[in-house]
């Protein structure tokens, strides 16, 4: 597959091109990884981080590739790598007690959003993420969803936020937790 | 809080503004806290609405084979490329050996033959399918074993036979070079369809092939250790194996869309060279007619 037929199914939001990406560069990105101190959780991890940020600006359609997509690949995984190196220096040589402690707040809220989330219905979910993570536009979204226009994809994105605004609001005051 | 700035909030958020807007937003951010404190709200939402999306796409990935296949491990694998070295060394090293070893070259030697009769002359020869070889690939097509220069010399010997039918005599012949004939008629007179296989010197150990049928226009090759393995558009036409077992040693051509092409000893991905000899495309077609 050439990388401009790569580039035009990502932008229309087709997965099945992430598996054919993710399985073709798998062992060149991860060497990175492997040949630098990591380990292959880690090489996988950076990978599947690198794999990602590419598909988000893919589908948004604002990449301009001036590479082969392997090298904006390989550039993305060896700067991912660089970063985790760094967190990892900077985490053994200072205190991070308080550090801990926002992380796990952190953690809390998006655990109970997270759950919240997967109380929605799928449709509700996929428009959700679709807009949020992907970046897709609201005629992109009523396209893959199937819905008949743009207006009903934008309709269904507010209701769908407003019932996650509500489900996570009311958890959050159960919980109290910014007190 | 107004549809207005809950908009703005979503834009600011799922980076949908541009840095002139998004830096003024932040402005309003810092001198409203109810707005601040909603922000952060949605900023909540907004990331784990991410995270969710993100960890449905890394369990997906994660559910994708990442072995390697045998193509892709082949070229990756350094062990399989030091094998691979050792095996190609191992084959030149026996090739030079058998190269330099004196011959007992049976091919240069007359072949007496007891003739009671003229009619007792069976001087035809014929070609033996490599049954074996054929079976394990139907596009195969094995040549016999044949001593090239037994067959030129052959020819000769009938005319001399022919002029000499009514006496008593040991005809001596050689058999002729296979390359060499050219001509319908020597064939015919000689009747070389039934001659019998004048060779059992040359090893005739059937190669193992492989293929993988892709879009590309040319065919590429790897051959060593008698494997062949060939890449090409095969579903477009079929290929087929040209195997000539001589005196020389074994040779091997692909014929794919009526050109010829030769395959040497190789580890590489290659492309197959076309053969350009005319008289060696000669030799192929008429061996082709003769199978």
């Amino acid at each position: 597959m050439k990388d401009s037929e790569v580039l035009k199914r990502i932008s229309k939001g087709d997965e099945r091109v992430l598996d054919h990406l993710y399985k073709k560069h798998y062992r060149m990105m991860t060497r990175i990884v492997l040949g630098n101190n990591g380990t292959e959780e880690e090489a996988k991890d950076v990978y599947q981080e690198a794999l990602l940020v590419f598909w988000q600006k893919a589908v948004k359609g604002d990449l301009v590739l001036t590479s082969k997509i392997s090298t904006y690949l390989y550039s993305i995984c060896l700067n991912q790598w660089r970063k985790e190196l760094d967190r990892k220096s900077r985490l053994s040589s200072e205190e991070v007690d308080g550090e801990y402690y926002q992380q796990h707040e952190e953690k809390e809220r998006l655990k109970i959003v997270q759950d919240c989330i997967s109380q929605l219905g799928d449709v509700c979910k996929k428009v959700l993420t679709h807009y949020y993570f992907d970046g897709m536009n609201m005629q992109d979204i009523a396209k893959k969803l199937k819905f008949a226009n743009t207006d009903t994809a934008k309709t269904k994105k507010y209701k769908c936020k407003k019932k996650l605004d509500s489900l996570i609001k009311e958890r959050y005051s159960t919980e109290d937790f910014f007190d | 809080m107004k549809h207005r700035l809950q908009e703005k909030i979503d834009l600011y958020h799922s980076g949908r503004m541009n840095p002139e807007e998004a830096s003024s937003f932040e402005s309003e951010l810092a001198s409203d806290p109810s707005l601040t404190a909603e922000s952060d709200f949605q900023s909540d939402i907004i990331n784990g609405l991410k995270e969710y999306r993100k960890t449905q796409l890394k369990a997906r990935l994660d559910a994708i084979d990442v072995s390697p296949v045998w193509f892709d491990f082949v070229q990756q694998s350094a062990l399989l490329k030091s094998f691979g070295g050792v095996a190609v060394a191992t084959l030149i090293g026996a090739g030079v050996y058998f190269v330099s070893e004196p011959k007992t070259d049976a091919s240069s030697e007359a072949i007496l033959i007891d003739a009671p009769e003229l009619y007792s002359l069976d001087l035809s020869w014929q070609i033996i399918p490599a049954e074996i070889t054929k079976k394990e690939n139907p596009k195969l097509i094995s040549v016999p074993e044949v001593k090239e220069e037994a067959i030129v010399e052959e020819t000769v010997v009938v005319s001399e036979v022919e002029e000499a039918a009514t006496e008593t005599f040991n005809p001596v012949f050689e058999a002729p070079i296979a390359k060499e004939i050219e001509d319908e008629e020597a064939l015919k007179t000689s009747n070389l369809d039934n001659l019998p296989e004048t060779s059992d010197k040359v090893a005739s150990k059937p190669i193992k092939v492989d293929y993988e049928s892709t879009g590309a226009l040319s065919i590429k090759y790897k051959y060593y250790d008698g494997k062949l393995f060939l890449s090409g558009d095969f579903d477009k036409a079929p290929y087929e194996i040209l195997e000539i077992n001589s005196a020389d040693g074994r040779r091997i051509y692909v014929k794919y869309l009526d050109k010829f092409y030769r395959v040497g000893i190789t580890d590489r991905l290659t492309t197959l060279p076309e053969v350009k000899n005319q008289s060696v495309i000669e030799e192929l077609k008429l061996l082709r007619q003769n199978k």
